[in-house]
């Protein structure tokens, strides 16, 4: 019997014009694992989750979801860029763009928001803690609240997979630690893929690591050692000294 | 005005063109502006020039001509757009001169005396025809209905198009039909205020309805609102002051998006001095305290 993977990446290659972003990645991903994907900055960390997401073309290699292409899958994934993307001026309240999640549940003709979306929605606020801020226009949150609010318009989509483009790198530790907790919860059901520079500090939470610059330099548990380390961010000396894998590194060594 | 208005069939026609190119141009002009559209669309305007010129040539209405070549100009633009990522800017830039290059040529290519076209540039709403009439009431119900249809697609989609394209929705299709729907509201908006002068109307009655409401809907009904009221005033002056429809329009919508501009500019300083006397009076409790 095979083993249906919620995600399945075959020597996937991605070529800005003649800038290699990522090169003949090969990365399965289990149904409900927590997956923690680290690298250097420019690594093709972000490529690689629009790769899945169907936002960049790759020029070869394949994308399966739930062993399905992936144009017929999209509505299984929740997703949280990294950058914001649109104007905060737009005249729309969180309500509203939570409620862009359960798009894909709906025919896109005459598409009206049922009792039922709403009640999703104003659920997951909660659970984020921003059910107070329903109504407000997006412009007028703190970056750590939008940030939140991204996060729960990934989840109104009730995804079988979810990808985190460093959902934290804009909040507290508090709003971290509860951002963290709700994915622990969620990736006993379904495959959570998180891009974090914070890896250190979920690595008790995370099952996976992966590692990747251009090529995916590894894949598996978090005992990470030196020559993974060095392989991947290239310049041992500096990055490692003041970067965010020495720790992750170091904490396992005393292990 | 009000006794010939019951009297002559054409100042009739140019009330309710006027009314009708209102409500799609709140609607379209709303997303235009919110999705950054606004030289878009003057492009677009200016391409429908060059069908205007095409049908005095043809000798069929005009007004199809400038309908068949702003809607291709539309869809030509976003296809080079996608395909070669060029700068839309440039592309714009290139499309508006070229429309107008080609409709001089046909007038000038058109046998006999040319034509006056100083109402399709500047808008003559008191010469709307009844076969005007007629195509903008169908373009118009065109555009109302495919807004009801996709209204909350369209929201999505001009807020964060990224987000709706990952939910497994086409945006190319939104696209094009965004590019469409611009295109009619430009044709609708000729016989109104002119080629030249179309952009006013797009932008100022959303820009003004969005200092007041944050709500999408509500902006869109306002500005429709608001241009009616702006598209009548200006077609009293045009007709009792002989001047074209377009200018009296476009000066009367400009003046009124300045001075509720600087009218609301004034009365939230008066709001920030009640905030800072209100911090003075925390202060001196605090002081006290
Ligand atoms: N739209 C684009 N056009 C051209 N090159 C791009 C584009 N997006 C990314 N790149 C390039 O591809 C490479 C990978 O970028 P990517 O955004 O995937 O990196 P990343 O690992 O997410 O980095 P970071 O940690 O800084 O977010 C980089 O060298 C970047 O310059
Ligand atoms: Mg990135």
């Amino acid at each position: 019997m095979t083993m249906t993977y919620a995600i399945e990446i075959r020597s996937l290659s991605v070529y800005y014009n003649n800038l290699c972003a990522l090169d003949s990645v090969n990365l399965n991903v289990k149904e409900q694992e927590f997956l923690g994907i680290i690298g250097p900055s420019g690594g093709g960390k972000s490529t690689l989750l629009k790769s899945v997401l169907n936002l960049v073309k790759p020029s070869s290699g394949s994308i399966k979801i739930f062993g399905q292409p992936l144009r017929l899958s999209l509505n299984q994934i929740g997703y949280v860029p990294q950058n914001i993307r649109f104007d905060r001026h737009f005249p729309i309240n969180v309500k509203d763009v939570v409620l862009m999640g359960r798009i894909s549940r709906h025919k896109p003709l005459f598409l009206r928001y049922k009792q039922a979306d709403l009640t999703i929605v104003s659920q997951i606020l909660k659970d984020l803690e921003i059910g107070h801020l329903i109504d407000r226009q997006i412009g007028q949150l703190s970056g750590g609240q939008l940030q939140r609010v991204l996060l729960a318009r990934a989840l109104a989509v009730e995804p079988r997979i979810l990808l985190l483009d460093e959902p934290t790198s804009n909040v507290d530790s508090y709003s971290k630690t509860l951002i963290y907790s709700i994915l622990k919860e969620l990736s006993r059901r379904i495959a959570v893929i998180v891009v974090t520079h914070d890896i250190w500090a979920i690595s008790s939470l995370i099952d996976q690591v992966a590692c990747l610059n251009v090529k995916l330099h590894y894949h598996g548990g978090t005992e990470l050692n030196d020559e993974i380390i060095q392989n991947v961010f290239g310049c041992p000396v500096d990055l490692i000294a003041h970067g965010v894998p020495h720790r992750i590194y170091r904490a396992h060594e005393g292990v | 005005m009000i006794d010939a208005l019951l009297e002559y069939k054409f100042l009739q026609n140019a009330v309710i063109s006027a009314v009708l190119a209102s409500i799609a141009c709140g609607i379209i002009g709303t997303i235009v502006m919110e999705k950054r559209l606004v030289m878009m669309s003057g492009g677009i305007a200016h391409t429908a020039f060059g069908g205007i010129g095409m049908g005095y040539y043809l000798k069929i209405e005009p007004i199809l001509g400038a309908l068949a070549f702003s809607i291709f100009s539309s869809l030509t633009i976003i296809k080079i757009k996608r395909s070669t990522f060029t700068n839309p800017d440039i592309l714009i830039g290139m499309f508006w001169s070229l429309g107008m290059a080609i409709g001089i040529l046909f007038i000038a290519i058109t046998p006999g005396y040319p034509p006056d076209m100083t109402s399709y540039l500047f808008g003559d709403i008191l010469t709307v025809s009844r076969f005007d009439l007629w195509i903008i009431s169908v373009l118009d119900v065109l555009v109302i209905i495919t807004i009801v249809t996709l209204y909350n697609v369209f929201k999505a989609y001009m807020f964060d198009e990224e987000f709706v394209s990952v939910s497994g929705i086409r945006t190319s299709i939104l696209e094009y039909l965004l590019f469409v729907l611009i295109a009619i509201t430009v044709v609708i908006l000729i016989r109104v205020v002119g080629i030249i002068l179309v952009i006013a109307l797009f932008t100022a009655p959303p820009a003004i309805a969005k200092l007041f409401t944050y709500n999408l809907k509500r902006i869109m009904l306002i500005s429709t609102i608001l241009g009616s009221a702006f598209c009548l005033i200006g077609l009293w002056f045009s007709y009792e002051m002989h001047i074209s429809s377009g200018a009296s329009i476009v000066l009367i919508t400009v003046l009124s998006y300045v001075s509720i501009s600087i009218t609301r500019r004034m009365l939230k300083k008066e709001g920030r001095v009640h905030v800072t006397s209100g911090m003075v009076d925390i202060a001196e409790n605090m002081q006290k305290g």
